[in-house]
């Protein structure tokens, strides 16, 4: 399936920044981003470059602020009463965050997808895939739904898998399946930028796996920003790896952040050797 | 869960050393069957060889185990990385001292071992290589390390020396030639046990610094 690597490949792997072609995905600049909820400070001064055509894992403890993180840019954190952020989020150079911005035109650009799958129970696999088209254009034509959730269904790699029971429930494919279809309501409105917090936590490892390959084959078209709490997975997926660490007080920090490979084998804080290597805490 | 792993790890090291420490006893009994002649002390050096290179599977393996069960990331994995290649070292000086054995029951049966002093410093060096060697790995000493590579400067002037005088030698006494001949090969395997020593050090330098350096 991925082409053929030399060891020169692998030992820059998954792929370094510079091997990111260029045009692909949005760039996410995060700057001096801290979140709130109410009176509490749960993210401080957090400042991430996301690079585009890469998948980016963040890791931490549990509570260290990885999911309030990725909430925050795509406006979700918001969405909680009294949550609030400050500092901004630049997609491809435009601030989310400026006044006058729209959440929901923001959300389009910027599909989510969580820990637990979860299709709409009740609908069949077709009208899951296009919800959010539905959603955006109630009036498209039904060839291009039909377009729109054969194209989906096969970047999610799930369409040989479910071609004959499109119209059957989405909550009837198993949990793998499951995730892949969310991946594919979330690309089928074609965003930007793809958010994965923990998607694969719920799932065995083969279909794990499925997901990861799916990922890879992905970040050519989207910037992928991916929440886990699986170190080998963040090891084997991602490009980039940004380690989170909150304090005594929960205030949630980014401790390092750099290409994967030197983040699992060479890491410049002992913070991120003792919790990468299991001896945190 | 990683209190196991920690002493497992450690484990590994202490086997290296106790390994490093046979194969130096190794030379040891090799080098004055040298002296003596001794072709009973020459022959358990030659079959004590299985046990080293069974132990090098041994520990590999067990390294292997590591890997696979605790997947360890950072330093442990370098650590690991950096075990796996010096135990390679450490039964290739083992072969070294076989090789200083099978001269030993050549002088028994009549060889004239020359160069014998040199020979003599270059066993005692290289054995001390070797112990401190696999000590800073154990340890992930970085001076140590470097301290120790340091000495392989001596082993090559020994070796430079010693192929000096035995080219001499050879050209004045043609009738010395077999002898010389096998003694200029010894030299040769002698000092390949300090080069397998400074290669154990950089591993040692790795696994503490994460930069390979060619010491």
């Amino acid at each position: 399936m991925n082409p053929i690597r030399s060891l020169a490949d692998i030992v820059r792997s998954p792929s370094a920044p510079e091997a990111a072609p260029a045009g692909t995905g949005r760039s996410i600049a995060i700057k001096s981003l801290s979140a709130y909820y109410g009176k509490h400070r749960a993210l401080e001064d957090i400042d991430l470059d996301v690079l585009p055509g890469l998948i980016t894992a963040i890791i931490g403890p549990s509570g260290c602020g990885k999911s309030t993180l990725i909430r925050c840019v795509n406006r979700m954190h918001e969405v909680i009463k009294g949550a609030y952020a400050t500092g901004s989020v630049l997609l491809d150079g435009e601030d989310i965050y400026a006044p006058g911005a729209s959440p929901v035109r923001i959300r389009r650009r910027i599909g989510m997808v969580f820990q637990k799958p979860n299709p709409f129970p009740t609908r069949t696999v077709y009208e899951n895939v296009i919800a959010g088209l539905r959603l955006n254009f109630p009036r498209m034509p039904k060839a291009d739904y039909d377009e729109t959730v054969e194209r989906s269904l096969r970047a999610a790699a799930l369409w040989d898998e479910v071609k004959d029971k499109l119209h059957s429930s989405g909550s009837a494919l198993s949990g793998g399946q499951q995730q892949r279809l969310c991946i594919a309501r979330a690309i089928a409105i074609e965003p930007e930028v793809l958010l994965l917090d923990e998607p694969c936590s719920a799932l065995d490892p083969t279909a794990t796996l499925k997901i990861e390959e799916l990922l890879y084959t992905l970040k050519a078209k989207y910037t992928i920003v991916l929440v886990t709490h699986n170190m080998q997975q963040a090891a084997r997926a991602s490009d980039m790896t940004a380690f989170m660490l909150a304090d005594e007080s929960h205030v949630g920090r980014l401790i390092e952040y750099g290409q994967t490979r030197d983040i699992f084998i060479e890491p410049k804080e002992s913070r991120t050797e003792e919790y990468i290597s299991g001896r945190l805490g | 869960m990683r209190e196991r792993f920690s002493q497992d790890l450690e484990q590994i090291g202490t086997e290296l050393e106790a390994l490093a420490a046979f194969v130096a006893e190794q030379i040891a009994t090799a080098s004055s069957a040298l002296r003596s002649g001794d072709v009973e002390a020459a022959e358990t050096v030659i079959s004590n060889d299985k046990y080293v290179n069974d132990r090098d599977i041994e520990i590999s393996n067990g390294c292997a185990v590591l890997i696979a069960r605790d997947q360890p990331v950072a330093s442990d994995l370098r650590h690991i990385i950096a075990c796996l290649k010096a135990v390679s070292d450490i039964e290739g000086i083992g072969d070294d001292a076989v090789h200083a054995a099978k001269r030993a029951k050549d002088v028994a049966g009549g060889m004239r071992l020359l160069e014998s002093d040199r020979i003599a410093r270059m066993m005692e060096l290289g054995a001390g290589m070797l112990r401190d060697s696999v000590r800073a790995l154990a340890a992930r000493d970085e001076a140590l390390a470097r301290s120790t590579a340091s000495l392989d400067g001596e082993m090559d002037e020994l070796k430079r020396q010693s192929y000096q005088d035995l080219l001499e030698i050879m050209a004045g006494t043609p009738e010395a030639l077999k002898d010389a001949t096998k003694s200029l090969l010894l030299t040769r395997f002698l000092e390949r046990m300090g080069d397998h020593a400074v290669t154990i050090c950089s591993w040692a330098v790795y696994s503490a610094s994460a930069e390979y350096v060619e010491l």
